[in-house]
């Protein structure tokens, strides 16, 4: 057998193992079971998909209008459609059972990983084994447990992000196939269409993707420009369709999601990231630098390489000193101080003096040095080598004590377990494997000699390639603020990209540059062989996650229970609506406990499960009612669960009715006792019936209508950003007012049915006249599907609010127009008795259809036949040519000012993005750490270091409580709180309750009003027993006057307080703090009672003194 | 009549056959890779997939002239057969056993008929509770379980109520049973819980004593012996009770889901062994390489 035939051999037993593996680790036979997918935001993906198939694909469509959720919202035009094609084109045209094509299709990026891996190494020319070792050790990234949310991994995919998976699957491949396609000039429609489709499968994977296809573009030859314009133009043209009415539409009809991993930007994560960079990547350089010893550009670089590696280290060294090495990686609150020094305080303080100094003096030091011998090659090629050797080696040290801990943590013997974790069996071990490669990297010749070949061998291209990828994701990971998308979504390429460094261009060089072809082949099985090892003692959650999953809803505890749930609800309506989807909403409470029933999501799949509309879905940010049907459901429920953390309403039952006439909603599941006890207390809401721990109430007053004639002629609303305004609206005020975007409205006729515009949206009482008089005889029939809403009404020429929300897909017949109105619902003004609503296509959807077939229909050709075979283009082509190469020219002759812009605004957009994120949250934290340590020196008795504290804590979170107005953050809430609280601390009371009056104030609805109350109460109550005291004293000395102006004081301080601490109540009576408010009512009129007796005691006082003493007294008692 | 199932996820270990195949179509000089391929073959690929049991009960019974006739069907709609397939039926505090034993394949049932003589019984329900015990082909036991009632003579209307929870276990759980009489009169009733073999509970049989329009709440301490991880169960609490003369039979169930263990994986357990092998490879590869070593040694002096 040849060696080639060797190696395919080789290639493909290896490959077939890790695929044994994966076969067996997750069980298959799971994903042949009938049972619908549970588990995080995956539990949600089933309703998703067969909607997909029953409404979108009968209709032609890939996308559009979804009933379920959010009072409707546009399924699939902002959330990526081929991973859920994967599932549902089989169910669809084969009649296979959807449940199961879409566990398939969850899996699919997870088992395309490894073989795609492999190819993608294959394209981009790597010699036997560094392909098949490669893909072994970037399984330890797919297998990986450090996160379970950035996506990339078996546990983020199980968690929900499938799409990602399947599209960084693809984006691995196309990175080998792009480096392939440049390199031969081939394959640019099969490179687009790639792109094209990791674009529609995920758009933070399409990022990355780009970032790599900006490094072909920059990187000097010209053919690479070319290459690049028509692979992105193929690209464009496959995504047009979805691409174009995403842009067109993203604002204002969607809600970013601002998810900011705050923990991560503090100096010692930053330097422990760059760290990682350095160890990942400096080995790398180092042998390009070796091998090329005069090329000035390496030899800079490497330059810089050594002075950074230095700094960061003693930075790294120092901080670990400093905090110790237990909490030096806790964050936000927990942030560790110079008192966790496990050395004492005043070697904390020297290390934090002088590690910055010594930090830089050393650096500039090394690159001193490696200045100065640069000329020299001998001694620059020993300087690269030292560098390259001791990041190995430090590379290879933690790597050593990492698999140590893994293994010594998994022995199930306690005493042995404990033994070997002490330090010295840890430090022996990491020790042990130091001196081996010291001895190899130092000592052995042989080594060194094998490293300047391999250096000469190496290409920097591919190298390249991963730094531009990296150097890109960490760009988009720090201007994610910017981008108001979550920034951990482009970590997992980093991750990858350092395996690969690793794996394929440093230690898979020195493999594959080994002459003896056995140990080739030995290594080709042992290093997959160990990965798999470390896997199996590392990933121990991955496997009991899949068969969560994938045994269902139906393998819940509580699955009965839950369906009989569902099936109530189905058939609550069926006298009265043949369908469903027509009955009134069903909302349902947010809360943890829905465990045992599948998880925290399973109610968004109620259409699906009863057929009945629900408010929260999957797509937060598909939808422009997000915030509103968030809001709405804080009303009714215990916990907040958004993806945001706004300020968002106390458990309020009083608005409910107000609420659900609005949303039309007619029954409400609640879990928690809390919530039960307000809908059993709130006289709108009847118990239906108990499923287990789930309790259905019913609205007693619902219209059970889509379509009704508001009570109040709607006003013409003329200010900016009608979402937001609406949605501050929709929070304080009562929703009879309705308002209509006035922009929206050109027809005359219809402009003269609402009122007149305004600006002013708060404060709209002025409006509540124009009543909309004769509804007695109103007759209005309603049908609605997903993609169609039709009723009849005998009211022609007056305003009907149809309760869906709007998008401008829908168009009408019966009608002039349809115009948005608050909150986020549709209201049409009837030109004749039926109306017809239809989710049709707007203007961009039209374009980015005709782009994407006609791009589609020229790949066919291109593919089957030969696109330049076909004469007219041919002869297009032929006419053509003069202004491409223009084109050409242009971009190449504008190419390097591009790239210094995109680099400039790369850097301002990283560094700005340091500096504004999470800005009320960094601020907070940072006040919060104050107020704690002031607290902490008023206990010890240090009054002037706590006020010093106090206001620095005040003056940290001063700017977020001016900028409020402009933030929807729970943090701006925790600002004014600690700021007041800071101030009771310093005595300025006054200041404190002016705090507290802003929540009262301005956040009457949020959780914090109660607090506040109760706050302002004990304020009230401060010198409140002196003045008792003050009063007996006087008493006893006979000045009467005096000490009636201190019981005066006494009874004033009393009955506010209790005034707010009732208030506390009623405000939000099902709060904690009301709760407080209760208990301490208790016990002032425990205190009252015991003053009152006292004073109440004739001490021969001047019968007129007296009776106004009386009088005080018979205050205090009411 | 109840319709119960027990669901059991069970994986089986046995070893591919004949992977060293592969290594007769190299050519002599290529002995050390055919034995390195072997090696690795039987390494990686030891573990192979097991079945899925899922076993449900179907419970008929008749009292008729002192006689009750009860037919239980077992019908296996998992994927793996259960052997050793034994029905035990407890009815009236005895213990019935039926003498056949079969294996019952995937998509088949087997149907377990007792006609068992009864003494004169007081008007009202009755309950049976059906044990159906199988074994995966290593032996493991496994349990269904399913309950129900037969009634003599005509039915009496029952005013006690109950509330069972669904219970997720790992070892040990506290579960409750609500009771609830809305009667006016107090009812002393006799409460069993009736768990499958792989769980047991410290406190089975309660005597419960409810006064009239109250609430009681029953603590009882499930734990877990040999329920594989990830699997439901269900489970049963029978409060019976007699009143004017007619025998009162409740049955709740609800379902025992044991939570997956962390570590509860196929290759965790196997860790060391893969390690072993690991050694054992590495090891085997420094031989090779020594021994081929040598013999270039030997060429080069002769």
């Amino acid at each position: 057998m040849t060696n080639q035939k060797t190696n395919h051999l080789y290639n493909a037993l290896v490959l077939i193992v890790l695929y044994g593996f994966m076969a067996v680790y997750f069980d298959l036979r799971l994903l042949l079971e009938n049972t619908v997918v549970t588990g995080g935001d995956t539990a949600s993906w089933q309703g998703i998909a067969q909607h997909m198939m029953d409404v979108l694909l009968p209709a032609g469509r890939l996308t559009g209008w979804d009933m379920g959720n959010f009072a409707g919202y546009p399924n699939f035009t902002f959330y990526f459609i081929p991973p859920f094609l994967l599932a549902v084109l089989p169910a669809y045209l084969l009649n296979w059972p959807l449940t199961i094509t879409l566990k398939w299709a969850i899996m699919s990026g997870i088992f395309l990983y490894p073989i795609l891996t492999f190819c993608s190494l294959r394209r981009m020319k790597y010699p036997f084994p560094i392909p098949i070792i490669g893909t072994a050790v970037s399984m330890l990234f797919l297998f990986n447990e450090s996160y379970t949310m950035f996506g990339g991994n078996t546990l983020s995919t199980f968690a929900g992000e499938f799409c990602y998976m399947f599209a960084f699957s693809l984006f691995i491949y196309f990175m080998g196939s792009l480096y392939h396609g440049t390199k031969n000039d081939t394959g640019v429609v099969k490179n687009g269409l790639l792109l094209g489709l990791i674009g529609l499968s995920h758009l933070f994977v399409f990022i990355p993707a780009g970032f790599v296809v900006m490094y072909y573009f920059f990187s000097s030859p010209k053919k690479h420009t070319k290459y690049c314009l028509k692979m992105c133009m193929v690209a464009f043209g496959l995504m047009a369709f979805w691409l174009l009415p995403l842009i067109a539409y993203r604002h204002p009809y969607t809600t970013p999601v601002y998810m900011i991993w705050q923990q991560y930007v503090n100096f010692r994560y930053i330097m422990a990231g760059f760290g990682l960079i350095l160890l990942f990547t400096g080995p790398r350089i180092a042998m390009q630098s070796m091998a090329l010893p005069q090329n000035k550009s390496w030899q800079r670089v490497t330059i810089i390489l050594a002075g950074t590696s230095i700094f960061t280290f003693i930075s790294l060294i120092s901080m670990a000193v400093m905090y110790g090495t237990k909490k030096i990686w806790y964050t936000g609150l927990g942030s560790p101080t110079l008192a966790d020094c496990p050395w004492g305080l005043s070697v904390a303080q020297t290390v934090k003096m002088i590690w910055i100094p010594n930090a830089i003096i050393f650096s500039v030091a090394v690159m001193a040095i490696g200045y100065l011998i640069k000329e020299n090659t001998l001694l620059w090629k020993r300087f690269a080598y030292i560098t390259g050797s001791i990041l190995f080696i430090i590379l290879t040290v933690l790597a050593v004590d990492k698999f140590y801990l893994l293994l010594v943590s998994s022995v199930d013997n306690n005493v042995l377990k404990n033994t070997l974790l002490s330090s010295g069996y840890r430090y022996l071990a990491d020790g042990s494997w130091m001196i081996i490669s010291t001895w190899v990297f130092f000592i052995s010749t042989r080594f060194k000699n094998i490293g300047i070949r391999i250096g000469e061998e190496l290409q920097p291209e591919r190298f390249l390639m991963f730094i531009a990828l990296i150097s890109g994701c960490l760009a988009a990971y720090f201007s994610a603020h910017f981008l108001q998308v979550p920034d951990i979504r482009f970590l997992p390429p980093i991750l990858y990209a350092f395996l690969v460094l690793f794996a394929a261009e440093t230690f898979g060089a020195f493999i594959a540059a080994a002459e003896n072809r056995f140990l080739k082949k030995s290594l080709a099985v042992i290093i997959p062989f160990f990965i798999v090892i470390i896997i199996i003692f590392s990933a121990t959650n991955g496997d009991n996650w899949f068969r969560h999953n994938n045994r269902g809803y139906e393998g819940s505890p509580g699955y009965q229970q839950f369906m009989n749930i569902n099936n109530y609800l189905r058939n609550s309506y069926k006298n009265e609506f043949s369908d469903p989807l027509n009955a009134p909403r069903v909302a349902y409470e947010k809360a943890d406990g829905y465990g045992i029933y599948g998880g925290d999501r399973v109610f968004e799949s109620l259409c699906y499960f009863s057929g009945r509309q629900t408010l929260e879905g999957i797509h937060y940010a598909s939808s422009v009612a997000s915030k509103f049907t968030a809001f709405l459901q804080t009303e009714f429920s215990r916990d907040i669960k958004t993806p945001t953390s706004a300020i968002f309403s106390h458990i309020n039952f009083n608005n409910l009715p107000d609420h659900f006439d609005l949303y039309n909603i007619s029954q409400i599941i609640l879990l928690t006792d809390i919530t039960k006890k307000a809908a059993e207390a709130s006289p709108f809401l009847t118990k239906e019936k108990d499923f287990g721990k789930l309790s259905l109430f019913r609205y007693i007053n619902s219209k059970d209508c889509y379509v009704e004639i508001p009570k109040i002629r709607p006003v013409l609303y003329s200010g900016d950003d009608w979402v937001s305004a609406f949605y501050q609206k929709f929070k304080i005020k009562s929703s009879d007012i309705l308002f209509v975007p006035e922009h929206f409205v050109k027809n005359q006729d219809d402009r003269n049915c609402f009122q007149e515009p305004t600006v002013e949206i708060l404060n709209s009482d002025i409006y509540r006249e124009a009543i909309i008089s004769d509804l007695s005889d109103t007759s209005i029939k309603t049908r609605l599907d997903h993609l169609e809403i039709r009723f009849t009404t005998n009211k022609i020429g007056v305003p009907h609010l149809i309760k869906v929300s709007y998008f401008p897909n829908w168009k009408v017949t019966g009608a002039n127009g349809i115009y948005p109105i608050s909150p986020h619902f549709m209201i049409v003004i009837p030109r004749q008795r039926e109306i017809i609503l239809t989710y049709g296509y707007t203007c961009w959807d039209v374009a980015g259809i005709l782009i994407s077939g006609i791009t589609v229909l020229l790949c066919l050709i291109a593919g089957f036949y030969g696109l330049y075979r076909l004469p007219f283009i041919s002869a297009i082509n032929t006419l053509l040519t003069p202004f491409y190469t223009l084109i050409i020219k242009l971009v190449e002759f504008f190419k390097k000012p591009l790239l210094i812009l995109i680099l400039i605004t790369a850097i301002f957009a990283g560094v700005g993005g340091i500096l504004k994120r999470n800005w009320p949250v960094r601020k907070f934290v940072n006040g919060n750490i104050s107020y704690t340590e002031g607290t902490h020196f008023q206990t010890c008795g240090n009054d002037e270091e706590a006020k010093i504290d106090y206001r620095k804590a005040i003056a940290s979170m001063l700017p977020v409580i001016e900028q409020r107005h402009f933030i929807d953050h729970w943090d701006v809430i925790n600002c004014i709180l600690y700021s007041a609280m800071c101030h009771e601390n310093l005595n300025q009371l006054d200041m404190a309750k002016g705090y507290y009056w802003i929540i009262i104030n301005e956040y009457p609805y949020s959780r914090a009003v109660s607090e506040a109350y109760v706050k302002i109460s004990r304020i009230q109550r401060r010198g409140r027993q002196e003045a008792f005291n003050h009063y007996f004293e006087n008493i006893r000395a006979k000045q009467i006057d005096f000490a009636i102006n201190a019981l005066e004081q006494a009874v004033e301080s009393t009955t506010r307080s209790m005034a707010y601490l009732e208030e506390a109540i009623s405000s939000a009576p099902f709060s904690v703090w009301a709760g407080y408010a209760t208990d301490e009512i208790k016990q002032e009129k425990k205190l009252i009672n015991r003053n009152i007796k006292e004073v109440d005691q004739d001490r021969g006082i001047d019968p007129k003194k007296w009776e106004r003493i009386q009088l005080l007294l018979e205050k205090l008692r009411g | 009549m109840l319709e119960q199932k027990t669901e059991v996820l069970h994986r089986n270990l046995k070893p591919l056959k004949s992977n060293i195949k592969l290594a007769n179509n190299l050519k002599p000089m290529d002995v050390q890779y055919s034995v390195l391929l072997a090696m690795t073959v039987l390494i990686f690929c030891s573990p192979v997939f097991g079945g899925t049991f899922k076993i449900q009960l179907t419970t008929a019974s008749q009292y008729t002239a002192k006689v009750l006739n009860i037919d239980v069907e077992a019908f296996n709609k998992g994927s793996s057969t259960a052997h050793h397939s034994t029905l035990t039926l407890k009815v009236l505090d005895n213990t019935y056993t039926h003498e056949k034993t079969p294996d019952i394949v995937p998509g088949q049932s087997y149907m377990f008929s007792f006609l068992l003589p009864q003494e004169e019984l007081n008007r009202g329900s009755y309950p049976v509770v059906a044990v159906c015990s199988f074994k995966d082909y290593q032996e493991y036991p496994f349990t269904a379980l399913n309950v129900s009632t037969f009634t003599v003579g005509s039915e009496c209307n029952s005013t006690l109520d109950a509330q069972l929870n669904p219970i997720v276990i790992h070892k040990k759980k506290t579960t409750n049973l609500r009771l609830y009489n809305p009667a006016n009169t107090p009812i002393h009733a006799q409460l069993q819980l009736v768990l499958p073999d792989e769980f047991s509970a410290i406190e089975k049989n309660i005597a419960v004593k409810l006064a009239p329009h109250s609430n009681q709440i029953l603590d009882f301490v499930v734990t877990n012996h040999s329920a594989f991880g990830g699997a439901s169960y269900p489970f049963f609490a029978l409060i019976q009770y007699t009143e004017d003369g007619c025998h009162h039979t409740l049955v709740k169930n609800d379902i025992i889901q044991v939570k997956k263990i962390s570590f509860d994986n196929l290759f965790y357990p196997l860790r060391w062994y893969f390690m072993f092998a690991f050694a054992m490879l590495i090891l085997m590869i420094l031989i090779v390489a020594a021994v081929k070593n040598m013999y270039k040694k030997r060429i080069g002096r002769s």
